[in-house]
């Protein structure tokens, strides 16, 4: 009786398993891979999903029911929204203080949500004119000192936040070395960008640079072949350019122009310097209201409303963008199309005419992308209003002065930077070689999954963070793993912090591992296969070996830019006690000197983690930037 | 009547000479094939053709006319590319009636079809 049972029950599995024990199946048939997937889905989806999902829909659901009535005020009330601007709102005004005539360039005022449009609209088309011509000289017109110039173009790359503001102010401002010891003395005039004019201006001498990378390895990575075909059938130079050349770099100018259009409008680090100094305009923008007003009330820890709504619209513009130049780039993704490569590019040599016109372009572009970091520099040692400039060091004691304070933050920031680059380098291995090796169902999504945070405003994420595990928080199920190891940043920011920086510095180490997968033939591992290796014993002993140098390199990108986040940084902490330098540079907007020796500091870590990278990936810069 | 003519051509690449002394003449209707192994100079020979490559010295004349020194795009040589150079982002009607469109014979061409 027993022995039939049992038959007919194995025969009934065989024939059909139920869906539970398919699962059990699939992930048997490979442990490791599934446990990765499952984890890190369960990861990102607690981590960015979650908060990101509550911040959308406390946006429109408030207190248990749809109202839109905050949506509403925000559109009518001129602070957040006024198209016909006000009086603080005008393209350029002309002062006049004593003997000097001041030129006020402010471009608009036309409230928080059109400002920060405009300034991501304007510096994604500015960055895009001249990241375009930029890449075009560079790849097709023969200079010499091409090789210096390639690396004095990397230079804006390597910009710590609010830096740009800090140089910009020292050589441009009011009180700056340009207007107070060169216009005004000479000319009788000063020339002062403000508002939304001086922060696209600070943005698109920084981020140009995104998209001059992006559009250059494109053009060089075409088949030159196309382009002479062209030439062959009787096309003129710039028919070949309109037709054939910039159309095959228009994957790389998509992506680089959504990114800059994203960064530029998730950018807190330049509104908040400016404000610092003083500008009205640049109170104005959405990232800066947020960080100002994350809570309802002096005395509440519900979220302000406004701040939510302006969020969740940060957060649409951003991840619309990043869908839809996923779906153009995959659908315009020809690189891999056409077979090998011939020959190497011809380059024009240029006219007299051209070259003159080419040294013109690129001093005046050098000299005002570099204008942060000498200004910086200047800033740093000296008062830059006193001229012949008096240089000392005061300032850089402060940096490593432990009663000062700043040593704290120093530490600080190396503790939450270092913890989170070493959990990134272990699971955006694993993630990025699963997501690349593995065949499954939904091995898109999750490859957006890891991918997606470079599109996420990180202020968005820091106030979904205060919604989810904050006092008030609604989803605080395993918010306090220990006593002081709370998820809650309201009472110890440092846990959540790590996480975030973790989840949002991700996507940069993934890139890195792609690139050296696509590199590696998987061959290797299937021969590790062939030989009975198990899933674990190929990724530790083939994978990592022949990809170890991107992941270093990858790594090395998601420190820099753990060590200068702003936005989540701003965000979750609220005592100095967990400060770190980014936070101190923001509470220190008023005094530049110290500001500024910070600003240094990060630069020159930036700029040794750059090199390292640049020399590990070999200009693999398209890993560093790519969407 | 086409006659092409190679005189005393060189190529260099920077310090690399690719094409010494080489001497051609194709006459009118005449197929030439040229042999010989990899990195002897053929391609050079027809990207000079072409106008794809500058020569150091020597002179391509066209029946009598010099054309040496003319853009590629003013050339009348039909060159078909090692490897196809078909563009991925144009469909195959775009990809063959491009030259026709430069030399506006499409519409006559489209009519055939």
């Amino acid at each position: 009786m027993t022995e039939q049972k049992l038959t007919t029950e194995t025969v009934v599995t065989r024939a059909k398993p139920t869906f539970l024990k398919r699962i059990w199946f699939t992930f048997k048939s490979d442990r490791l891979s599934w446990s990765i997937i499952i984890f890190i889905t369960a990861f990102f989806g607690y981590f960015l999903i979650a908060p990101l999902a509550s911040i959308l829909v406390t946006a429109v659901y408030v207190k248990g029911e749809f109202a839109f009535d905050t949506i509403g005020a925000i559109f009518s009330n001129p602070l957040f929204f006024n198209p016909s601007g006000g009086e603080e709102s005008y393209f350029i005004r002309l002062d006049h203080r004593q003997d000097v005539d001041v030129y006020m360039i402010r471009g608009a005022n036309l409230g928080i949500f059109l400002n920060t449009l405009l300034i991501g609209v304007f510096t994604t088309f500015l960055s895009l004119v001249i990241g375009v011509t930029t890449a075009l000289i560079m790849a097709r017109i023969e200079i010499r000192g091409k090789t210096i110039l390639g690396g004095l173009l990397l230079i804006p790359l390597v910009l710590p936040p609010f830096v740009s503001g800090v140089g910009f102010m020292a050589l441009f401002g009011d009180k700056g070395l340009i207007n107070e010891h060169f216009l005004a003395p000479v000319f009788g005039i000063k020339i002062i960008l403000e508002g939304i004019v001086a922060i696209i201006f600070v943005q698109v001498m920084h981020y140009f640079t995104l998209i001059y990378l992006n559009v250059y390895s494109s053009l060089m990575n075409n088949d030159p072949s196309l382009e002479e075909s062209a030439e062959n059938l009787g096309a003129s130079k710039l028919r070949v350019l309109r037709t054939v050349t910039l159309p095959l770099a228009m994957p790389g100018i998509a992506s680089g122009s959504i990114l800059v259009f994203i960064l530029a409008m998730e950018d807190l680090g330049t509104p908040i310097i400016f404000a610092g100094f003083g500008d009205v305009v640049a109170k104005q923008t959405i990232t800066y209201y947020i960080a100002k007003h994350i809570f309802a009330g002096s005395e509440t820890s519900d979220l302000a409303q406004e701040s939510i709504i302006l969020g969740s619209f940060l957060l649409i513009f951003a991840i619309v963008g990043f869908f839809a130049i996923r779906k153009f780039v995959s659908l315009k993704q020809y690189s891999m199309v056409s077979k090998g490569r011939a020959g190497e590019y011809r380059t024009i040599k240029p006219g007299i005419m051209l070259q003159i016109g080419l040294a013109i372009y690129f001093f005046v572009l050098l000299v005002t992308a570099l204008v942060p970091h000498i200004g910086v520099i200047i800033a740093s040692m000296a008062e830059p209003q006193v001229f012949p400039l008096d240089l000392s060091f005061e300032n850089y004691r402060y940096l490593f002065d432990a009663d000062k304070g700043f040593g704290l933050f120093v530490k600080n920031t190396l503790i939450y930077s270092l913890i989170s680059t070493a959990v990134i380098m272990v699971l955006a291995t694993l993630a990025g070689y699963v997501a690349n090796r593995k065949k499954f169902k939904g091995q898109t999504a999750f490859d957006t999954l890891v991918t997606i945070p470079i599109a996420i405003p990180g202020i968005v994420l820091g106030i979904g963070y205060i919604r989810m595990f904050g006092d008030s928080g609604s989803l605080t199920i395993g918010g306090t793993v220990f006593r002081e190891w709370t998820l809650n940043p309201i009472i110890f920011p440092g846990l959540i912090l790590v996480i975030s920086y973790t989840i949002r510095k991700f996507p940069f180490t993934v890139r890195a591992v792609y690139a050296g997968l696509q590199q590696t033939d998987v061959v290797m591992e299937e021969a590790a296969v062939n030989m009975g290796a198990s899933r674990i014993r190929i990724i530790a002993e083939v994978v990592i070996p022949l990809i170890g140098l991107n992941i270093i390199g990858g790594a090395l990108v998601s420190l820099v830019y753990n060590m200068s986040e702003v936005s989540t940084t701003l965000v979750l902490i609220s005592s100095s006690k967990y400060g770190t330098l980014t936070w101190k540079m923001s509470e220190a907007s008023g005094k530049v000197g110290e500001l500024a020796a910070i600003g240094v500091f990060l630069m020159v870590l930036q700029a040794i983690s750059l090199l390292t990278t640049n020399l590990l990936l070999k200009n693999r810069a398209d890993a560093i930037t790519g969407i | 009547m086409v006659e092409v003519t190679i005189e005393n051509l060189n190529i260099m690449y920077g310090d690399f000479h690719a094409v010494k002394d080489v001497n051609l003449k194709i006459k009118d209707s005449e197929i030439v094939t040229l042999l010989g192994p990899s990195g002897c100079g053929k391609t050079s020979i027809l990207r000079s053709l072409a106008g794809f490559v500058e020569p150091s010295s020597g002179h391509i004349l066209v029946d009598d006319e010099d054309i040496t020194h003319q853009p590629p795009q003013e050339r009348d040589m039909g060159m078909i590319f090692q490897n196809y150079a078909l563009w991925p982002h144009m469909s195959i009607m775009s990809n063959v009636i491009y030259g026709l469109k430069i030399r506006k014979n499409a519409l006559r061409v489209m009519k055939i079809f």
